[in-house]
């Protein structure tokens, strides 16, 4: 796939200057529909605030698909939903087109939601209400946003079922998600966040929930829809292997925070944090001989959110730790990459 | 459709013929007897046995109750001993003020519960939640009887709105008839609405914590429209059904409200049945309205299917 994209955008337009708070090298130039600055998210529980997402910072150019791979409670989940304000924002900006979400009422939220950027999520079966028909959950969106009439509506319903490859799709309007298989219920899902043509979509696991053939094929039509609408991706998974062939760019979340970001390619081909080389390791790969012996492993599991311990919060696993490690890395940035690691701090 | 329907009927019969068994022999285990009642003070060993073998009471049970499950199988429930009306006749013409109060008393039920569930839901243990749960709490606390005396105290006594007790057709003065249900209708309908207010918050809390609350949302929906339609229309499921099974209650007659306010409805018909020992009346209340119950609970699940999708009748 693209994963030069984003060199292009660089060298197409690298006179631009860069913005000065972090700019992000591989969009610069470019203006990016979507911007991401020291985002901090946290949850009000009894216990007081959890922080869940701890300083994340991303650029999202227009066609683009940037893909967030964590494990769970890395934070993942809680900086898509951050990115349509439906999280507690507590500090840091998101930016939407030039807007600042922060500055937006409730109001200007919703209009903005569905419309510039939309969302689709891991479980297609409880994702879609399960008492209303498909043509109503969709002519609701559309009618939503746009000023068409039932009927205009309805006939952009039908586009949208048939753009995502759904037969019949005059007929599924009078259906109930229960009567469609999952990965039929994912491709309305993705008909809906995408038929008031946002510039955005972010995708939460859209093909954690679906059996393997299925994975592939809502990737596929995920990608093309992308091309074809020129619509930015964000791509939220726990499976690295998922976003090998889709993603421009890969941001790697641990504990809340993004630690190593870079273009797929380089990514797969040189990891730089220590928990980057482990996911890596872990996972099979057929294009490579049999190492002998069991699959690497990473031991441990990770903090809980707002348990992590001071410094890097991957000390406590990493193979490589230093003394310095107790303090927290900086964000350091090689070319196209960056990492938070004590071990690229040159 | 038709075949559930169908099937759900059938089914009525062993139900009824096992209460029809039930209601027979609770009847006859009940000390005392009808000719008690007619006696009064006369003692007259002649005129009691005349009076027994009349009645066809000197029979074994077995016999007694083939006789009347034969006849009520023809449509025949008998006639009252005291009355001599027809006991069909008797419940027919009290049917429709059961249903007339219980029908009210639902409506007062949602008009209080819908909205307290709902902004009890929406404020989650806030001030509003905690006020809509006590008012519940004591409205599931307070005996039913209790509660109408104070209403009456208030608004006929003290305030003299309204009338104390009585009934009054609709057909014959509409606003009368009004005047006299609103408060039989306040008393039931409070206490119906307790539970349900309670009920319908945790479904909305339960609902509202669903994925597709997130769908919605971050498709752009106001919060009004996720309430209204979307969490709203899942939370009625089982609502429903509570809302039948209470208001198949309320037609078999609200004995206490009914005695209170002097209701002439199914209620106070049992209970004066009982009180006379008018075996054919008590058999035939308690019969009809263990049909109905069945009936409101397969209206019920019929609903079901216009509620849920997902569910098949069949």
């Amino acid at each position: 796939m693209a994963q030069n994209t984003t060199a292009q955008h660089s060298t197409a337009q690298g006179a631009a200057a860069p913005s000065p708070a972090e700019p992000s090298p591989a969009t610069a130039g470019a203006e990016p529909v979507l911007t991401v600055r020291d985002l901090q998210v946290s949850y009000q529980t009894d216990d007081g605030p959890v922080p869940a997402v701890t300083g994340v910072s991303l650029d999202l150019a227009a066609g683009e698909t940037y893909a967030i791979v964590g494990e769970s409670g890395s934070g993942k989940s809680t900086v898509a939903l951050a990115l349509l304000a439906l999280a507690p924002i507590v500090g840091g900006e998101v930016r939407l087109a030039g807007r600042d979400l922060a500055g937006l009422s409730r109001h200007e939220l919703r209009r903005l939601r569905g419309r510039e950027i939309a969302m689709i999520f891991q479980e297609p079966m409880t994702s879609l209400n399960p008492v209303l028909t498909l043509g109503y959950q969709l002519i609701e969106t559309i009618r939503l946003h746009q000023p068409l009439d039932r009927a205009a509506a309805r006939g952009r319903a039908i586009e949208m079922l048939e753009k995502v490859g759904i037969s019949d799709p005059a007929r599924r309007l009078a259906q109930y998600p229960h009567e469609l298989s999952g990965g039929m219920r994912q491709r309305v899902m993705i008909a809906m966040a995408l038929s008031c043509n946002p510039r955005v979509l972010v995708a939460d696991e859209p093909t954690t929930a679906l059996d393997v053939t299925v994975q592939a094929q809502i990737l596929s039509l995920l990608d093309d829809l992308r091309a074809e609408f020129g619509t930015g991706v964000v791509l939220i998974t726990h499976d690295i292997g998922v976003v090998a062939e889709t993603a421009d760019r890969i941001g790697v979340m641990y504990a809340g925070q993004l630690i190593e970001e870079a273009p797929t390619a380089d990514l797969f081909a040189s990891p730089m944090h220590p928990y980057t080389r482990g996911l890596l390791a872990s996972v099979p790969r057929v294009d490579l001989p049999p190492a002998g012996g069991p699959l690497a492993a990473l031991h441990g599991t990770p903090p809980k959110p707002g348990k992590a311990p001071p410094g890097c919060p991957f000390r406590p696993r990493c193979g490589e730790a230093m003394d310095v490690c107790s303090t927290m890395p900086p964000l350091t940035r090689q070319g196209l990459r960056s990492v938070r690691c004590w071990l690229h701090d040159r | 459709m038709l075949k559930f329907v169908l099937r759900r009927l059938l089914q009525l019969i062993p139900v009824l013929f096992i209460l029809s068994v039930l209601v027979f022999s609770l009847v006859h285990l009940v000390p005392g007897s009808p000719i008690d009642v007619l006696m009064g003070d006369i003692r007259d060993p002649v005129v009691e046995a005349a009076l027994i073998a009349r009645y066809g009471l000197d029979q074994p049970l077995p016999v007694q109750y083939w006789r009347w499950l034969t006849n009520l199988l023809q449509g025949d429930f008998g006639t009252s001993i005291y009355s001599r009306e027809p006991i069909l006749h008797m419940i027919l013409a009290r049917f429709p003020n059961t249903l007339l109060l219980a029908f009210a008393s639902a409506v007062v039920a949602l008009v209080i519960s819908l909205p307290a569930g709902i902004i009890a839901a929406l404020y989650q243990n806030r001030l509003p939640d905690f006020g809509a749960m006590g008012i519940a709490l004591a409205g599931i606390s307070i005996p039913n009887f209790w509660f109408g005396i104070l209403l009456v105290l208030l608004f006929s006594q003290y305030l003299g709105w309204l009338p104390s007790m009585g009934y009054v057709s609709p057909a014959e003065d509409f606003g009368a008839a009004m005047r006299h249900l609103i408060l039989p209708a306040i008393t039931l309908g409070t206490a119906m609405s307790a539970n349900l207010t309670r009920l319908i918050r945790a479904e909305m809390i339960e609902q509202l914590s669903q994925d597709y609350v997130r769908t919605a949302r971050a498709k752009g929906l106001g919060e009004r429209m996720i309430v209204g339609v979307h969490v709203l229309k899942n939370a009625m499921i089982p609502t429903v059904t509570i809302i039948g099974i209470q208001f198949g209650g309320l037609l078999e007659g609200a004995v206490l409200t009914e005695v209170i306010f002097a209701w002439p409805g199914i209620g106070r018909l049992a209970v004066d049945a009982v009180y006379e020992r008018d075996y054919a009346l008590i058999q035939g209340v308690v019969l009809v309205a263990a049909i109905v119950y069945v009936l409101i609970n397969l209206l019920v699940d019929i609903s079901y299917r216009y509620l849920d999708p997902r569910v098949k009748l069949g």
